[in-house]
């Protein structure tokens, strides 16, 4: 599933060279320094040093409004955001990972696997916590919908013909939606 | 006459049952007066209240409907409903115009002959004043009132009985989990899985409500209509004509000469009381607030409350479908999701000659998709990556929610009485003492939960999570309950007070008897029963 504000793992891996420059720096930093490194590596101009982070810790294509929510409330709530984020990314590019499985064992105990936990976390469930009364990002995008996609609507959004469920199989767990 | 104030009937509630009865009276040329305790709001603002509700509060059936100060209804945490007793009648119910078919699931299980004749045929409970003959037309009524699709092979429905007329849309389609479901439970118990017959489109608008695209959210509300509710009413009555007071809390039935209702006083959101003048008069303002506004009105000439001098039975006999969840869990995927969130049920089960010892039990497998119930389950996991996509595929597909309703008896012990504490009104806010009984009780250890087990051995279960205690499925019944006799009963076939000719009190609040299925459907048939009779009793006057 793609959209205008969607975020490919391409764009993100390609963009994250840049994006450890840019992690330290505040928003109107980050994104002239994350101009400038996209320019010379051909990522999108939306690449963010977050978004570039969320995709080392996703193996998904990500939304980019959601993510800029989740940036915020990051920034706002892990005093540590700025180092930790340079931290991880440092070590996933020392590891050359291409997916979070190769470098997420090894990030340390501590402030950095916190944020990295919270990040995925959000990712999947679109909140900032499991309360009721925890911050929500997004619902529509929240990957843990698009893990069952091919059975299971959203709630709300449903498919889009007249009983158009009763061509669905019980679809084996394997294998899961590429998205 | 000022169409704000009299009219020739007042309908307290804009419910199903209030919107059933007012649009057969205004279609007969009837003028209707409604007074609704809630506001009025918009299939748009509550979808959005969904969307923007938390993930981990989507699975809560009334946590997108704040209530207002002046219309408190129980919200999860509150102490609106002052709850007492062996077992708790924590109920959920909507004080807004439409009442609470905003959320609910539209499962519209028929009552059996049976189900009217506990006392005769097992020497439990009460029988009906009428039997199943006498209902079944109205429940065909009822089915092309609200539109509720159902098969049409007799095998698939319930009862097992000739119809004297078709669903008027067929039944819908089940969803992967409930095919399996269906052809596991038939294969290995012998058990019959059956099409629901559902107030939801079905392949096909109807009544102005598109066809249902499985949108998988007809609780807490259906973003597109497709289920009945009462927003789709109150449009086509606005538009008949029908006058609505929204924020109009009716706080006393006044009576008169002869013991006639001559008015019903409302407050506003102002604090300020307001009265309303009619020839008749419905009170269907939900399964507690009736019993409530009853018992508030007391005066001189009925000082246990209006509809309450024979009997003493307004508020008593309250009543449910206790239900216990299981969560199982299975090695293969059962996929729950698309469709309605109820769409098939065991409705079997419910009957038999067990129904002298212990109640009847109705099994259904819940078509809710999983990801908002198990995501934060699996997220604890600690995985990632890979093994956090399969860890959620494998939770949203091989965990299921299979759930056991039982019956209830009347039983006057089981009351609703009037609190001393407040709303912010200053009206009194409901008490209720509550026991499931031993009746029922029974059932869940004798039969339904052992039953239950082997369902879910023959489904693969590799664990079973059973819940302690029993939930309430928000069927509010008996408050108000139906008799042949004035001294034993509050309404009588009719839904006529027994002490009032010129008071109506239909719903689930007459029923005799539960059964195993949700009530709405019965609701509704008496409804339209009752609106022939004030039909007719309005014409005479």
């Amino acid at each position: 599933m793609s959209s205008p504000d969607s975020f490919s793992r391409r764009q993100a891996l390609l963009g994250a060279a840049a994006a450890v420059l840019t992690a330290y720096a505040g928003p109107l930093q980050s994104s002239a320094l994350a101009s400038a490194g996209t320019a010379a590596s051909g990522a999108s101009a939306a690449t963010s040093p977050f978004m570039s982070l969320s995709q080392m810790l996703v193996n998904h294509g990500l939304n980019a409004a959601a993510g800029a929510k989740m940036e915020a409330y990051a920034r706002a709530q892990f005093a540590d955001f700025a180092d930790s984020s340079a931290a991880i990314l440092q070590l996933a590019q020392e590891r050359k990972a291409t997916a979070v499985e190769d470098f997420y064992d090894d990030i340390p105990e501590g402030p950095q696997r916190k944020l990295a936990q919270w990040i995925i976390f959000a990712w999947y469930s679109g909140m900032a916590g499991a309360g009721k009364n925890d911050a929500m990002f997004t619902y529509e995008h929240a990957l843990t919908f698009q893990v069952t996609r091919d059975v299971v609507p959203i709630p709300s959004y449903g498919f889009t013909a007249p009983n158009a469920w009763q061509q669905l199989d019980n679809a084996p767990l394997q294998p899961i939606p590429e998205f | 006459m000022n169409k704000n104030t009299s009219a020739d009937v007042v309908i307290v509630g804009t419910g199903v049952v209030g919107l059933t009865i007012a649009e057969q009276l205004i279609d007969a040329g009837i003028s209707v007066l409604m007074l609704e305790a809630g506001p009025r709001v918009y299939r748009n603002e509550i979808v959005e209240n969904f969307r923007n509700m938390p993930l981990s509060n989507k699975g809560s059936a009334n946590s997108i409907y704040p209530p207002r100060d002046w219309a408190p209804h129980p919200m999860p945490g509150d102490d609106y409903l002052q709850l007492s007793g062996p077992d708790s009648y924590d109920q959920t119910y909507i004080r807004y115009a439409g009442g609470s078919t905003w959320h609910w699931a539209g499962t519209s299980w028929r009552l059996t002959p049976e189900d009217m004749r506990l006392q005769s045929l097992y020497g439990v409970g009460r029988d009906w004043a009428f039997g199943y003959d006498v209902l079944e037309p109205y429940y065909v009524r009822a089915e092309h009132a609200i539109g509720i699709c159902g098969p049409s092979d007799p095998e698939q429905q319930w009862p097992r009985l000739p119809r004297s007329a078709p669903y008027p849309m067929p039944a819908l389609p089940l969803s992967p989990g409930e095919e399996k479901f269906t052809e596991v439970v038939k294969a290995q118990l012998g058990l019959a899985n059956i099409h629901v017959s559902q107030a939801r489109n079905s392949g096909m608008p109807y009544h102005g409500r598109p066809a249902c695209c499985a949108n998988n959210n007809c609780v807490p509300v259906c973003p597109i209509g497709a289920k009945y509710d009462g927003e789709t009413a109150l449009l086509r009555l606005e538009r008949k004509g029908v006058k609505i007071l929204y924020d109009a809390v009716a706080c006393k039935i006044e009576s008169g000469e002869g013991n006639r209702i001559t008015a019903v006083h409302y407050m506003d959101p102002n604090k300020q009381t307001h009265r309303v003048t009619g020839g008749h008069f419905v009170a269907a303002c939900n399964g507690l607030e009736t019993p409530k506004l009853l018992l508030m009105s007391a005066d001189e000439r009925n000082p246990n409350g209006i509809a309450n001098n024979s009997s003493d039975q307004v508020g008593r006999n309250m009543m449910d479908h206790p239900q216990k969840g299981f969560t199982i869990t299975t090695t293969e995927p059962y996929w729950t999701g698309a469709g309605p969130v109820v769409n098939s049920g065991i409705m079997e089960t419910s009957q038999g000659d067990f129904r002298s010892r212990h109640a009847g039990a109705y099994f259904r497998l819940n078509n809710f998709g999983r990801n908002r119930f198990v995501t934060f389950n699996a997220l604890k996991t600690g995985k990632v990556g890979r093994a956090l996509d399969e860890e959620i595929r494998r939770e949203a597909g091989c965990t299921t929610n299979v759930v056991i309703a039982f019956e209830t008896l009347a039983n006057p012990e089981n009351r609703l009485t009037l609190s001393d504490k407040k709303d912010w009104l200053g009206l009194a806010k409901p008490a209720i003492h509550y026991d499931v009984g031993d009746y029922t009780r029974r059932s869940a250890d004798e039969y339904g939960v052992p039953l239950l087990h082997k369902i879910a051995k023959a489904m693969g279960a590799v664990k079973i999570q059973e819940p302690k205690g029993f939930a309430q499925s928000k069927h509010i019944m008996g408050g108000t309950i139906m008799g042949n006799d004035a001294s034993t009963s509050v309404v009588d076939a009719d839904c006529r007070s027994h002490d009032h000719a010129n008071l109506f009190i239909p719903g689930g609040g007459a029923m005799a008897s539960t059964a195993c299925g949700n009530s709405t459907i019965t609701m509704v048939a008496l409804a339209i029963k009752a609106a022939d009779a004030l039909q007719a009793q309005v014409r005479k006057a």
